[in-house]
């Protein structure tokens, strides 16, 4: 098991294109940072930026940088082969998804370290420091943010291992997270609406209820409205489904 | 003989369709296995079972002695290398890098052997240029560099000729015809250029809609090809008589038809012949190319 996930790590970071995303996380934050300047400097209504603006900014962006990252770094060895030589090398197929699964965890984390000292960093020098986060809260909402993202990376992986080798493998992933996002609003909007209080009962209460609890995708939507126990349990399962239905669908498939 | 990889009537179906039809085949260690037959008839879906990219629908096969079905199948493939229509580089990677990728892989203890697999392939003066820039020919052979990591002792090579100009060719074949001498590989190569296979096979299967048509060494194929005079008698025993009284090479072809592989002029086969018997209905010289022998056994066209 080491020794693939040591080659997959090493193939990681001998990627271009992984660097290339690493520098988006990083440049994100400041671009983000210059857009609000921009539209504050015409509202000219004297109000300000705050890191907290642009650490619940980041996440929106990051469901898709690490969704078209995963897909990038993956999706290649069905297509060119490599993977084969994997299978050739006496790895078993569960070792290949865990390992794909592993590496597509760490790359996660290394882009959200770029995204977080990109936000910090900017969040110190160019604003006005915390508005309702405090540096602790701030920090927990970055690790849950992280947590969301190493899910949803791994369910991406999950993704791939099904479709992988078509083109499907491409666009599933993007599609589920575009789908996802447009869910997350609607429920949103309908549990917690902007004027009045929400209308919703029963079954329909429960679902949109636990959609926004559980859903890694909906904790990715800005600052959040639920605890760290929702947030990691949420995490937690998709983790685990798209773990056993990778290994599953994974070892029973034929592969080009 | 010893078989390195082994087929019991495998069979494969992708829905209604057969890929492979109860074949079975045997690949004798050592040899070079020249893998023949058209188009969709089986050939790469056969490799992808050997490589663990496919399963069996039914049947199973034996590679190195374990079963398909056996966990320590897995052991069993870490002694192959395998180049399946493609090489399988990674782009991004120097030929150094991607033979120290696929040792990692491999889980070998240290990059040793890594400069000797580079200068058996000829890559070895190819420094920081990345795969991704070779021509076709250094990528084939990067390819088969990177089959040849961990020293294994059976390597599949699906069209390792395809798209090589001439040169590359001839330089493949030499590559692989020193690997079999020296280090005792043995090969299975599909191929469509069956002019090329010949000059490097020691054995030969040819599959027909998924099903193995026949076996055979290179030398049983060659009694096949060589030059012969092919003969119609009225009667093939009395004919078989003479030739072994006369002490001539022959081989009977069906009831009253032979191939003699002797320089004979018509008159003195005539003579002897006659005085036994024996009339000549037809004869005329005869010889086959792989390309021949193959259309004949398996028809069809020029598309192998």
């Amino acid at each position: 098991m080491l020794r693939i996930l040591n080659a997959d790590l090493r193939e990681l970071l001998k990627n271009k294109l992984f660097y290339l995303y690493a520098a988006g996380a990083f440049v994100y934050p400041l671009v983000l940072l210059g857009v609000y300047k921009i539209v504050i400097h015409f509202l000219n209504d004297g109000s300000a930026v705050y890191v907290d603006d642009i650490l619940t900014a980041y996440p929106t962006l990051s469901i898709f940088l690490v969704t078209v990252m995963i897909i990038a770094l993956l999706v290649p060895g069905f297509k060119d082969g490599t993977l084969r030589n994997k299978m050739m090398a006496g790895v078993t197929r569960s070792e290949i998804v865990i390992s794909m699964m592993l590496t597509a965890t760490v790359a996660t984390v290394i882009l959200a370290g770029c995204g977080f000292l990109s936000t910090f960093g900017i969040g110190c020098l160019l604003t006005k420091g915390f508005s309702e986060l405090t540096l602790g809260s701030a920090l927990l909402y970055y690790l849950l943010t992280v947590l969301s993202e190493i899910a949803i990376g791994v369910f991406v992986v999950a993704l791939i291992t099904v479709f992988g080798g078509s083109n499907l493998a491409l666009v599933v992933p993007l599609v589920v997270a575009f789908i996802c996002k447009v869910i997350t609003a609607i429920v949103e909007d309908k549990l917690f609406p902007e004027q009045g209080e929400c209308v919703l009962k029963g079954a329909r209460l429960t679902v949109y209820t636990l959609y926004s609890k559980y859903s890694a995708y909906a904790h990715l939507m800005g600052p959040t409205r639920w605890g760290a126990f929702e947030i990691s349990m949420g995490a937690l399962f998709l983790t685990t489904v798209s773990f056993i239905v990778a290994i599953a669908v994974f070892n029973k498939r034929d592969l080009a | 003989m010893e078989y390195i990889f082994k087929t019991n009537n495998l069979v494969k179906r992708y829905g209604k369709f057969t890929a492979l039809n109860k074949l079975n085949m045997a690949v004798p260690k050592g040899s070079i296995y020249g893998f023949v037959g058209k188009n969709g008839a089986g050939k790469t879906t056969l490799i992808r079972h050997l490589c663990g990219l496919q399963t069996p629908t039914e049947g199973s096969f034996e590679l190195m002695g374990v079963a398909s079905d056996d966990k320590k199948i897995c052991q069993s493939r870490r002694r192959i290398g395998a180049v399946v229509e493609s090489p399988a580089l990674y782009k991004d990677m120097t030929a150094k890098d991607n033979l120290k990728q696929q040792y990692m892989i491999l889980g070998l203890p240290n990059f040793e052997g890594i400069d000797e697999i580079l200068e058996l392939v000829g890559l070895s003066d190819t420094g920081k240029k990345k795969a991704g820039k070779f021509s076709l020919g250094m990528k084939q052979r990067l390819g088969i560099g990177i089959a040849l990591c961990g020293n294994p002792d059976f390597i599949i090579l699906d069209e390792p000729t395809n798209g090589l100009d001439p040169q590359g060719i001839i330089e493949i074949r030499e590559l692989i015809l020193k690997l079999n001498r020296e280090k005792g590989i043995t090969f299975l190569i599909s191929s469509h250029i069956l002019d090329e296979l010949s000059r490097l096979a020691t054995y030969y299967g040819f599959i027909d809609k998924g099903a193995i048509v026949k076996e055979m060494s290179a030398q049983e194929l060659d009694a096949q090809c060589r030059k012969s005079v092919r003969i119609k008698v009225s009667d093939i025993s009395l004919f078989s008589r003479v030739m072994d009284e006369k002490g001539y090479s022959y081989s009977v072809i069906n009831d009253n038809t032979a191939d003699i592989y002797e320089s004979l002029t018509f008159s003195e086969i005539n003579k002897d012949l006659e005085k036994a018997g024996c009339n000549i209905i037809t004869m005329e010289e005869h010889e086959e190319s792989l390309e021949s022998f193959y259309l004949s056994l398996l028809g069809g066209k020029k598309d192998a």
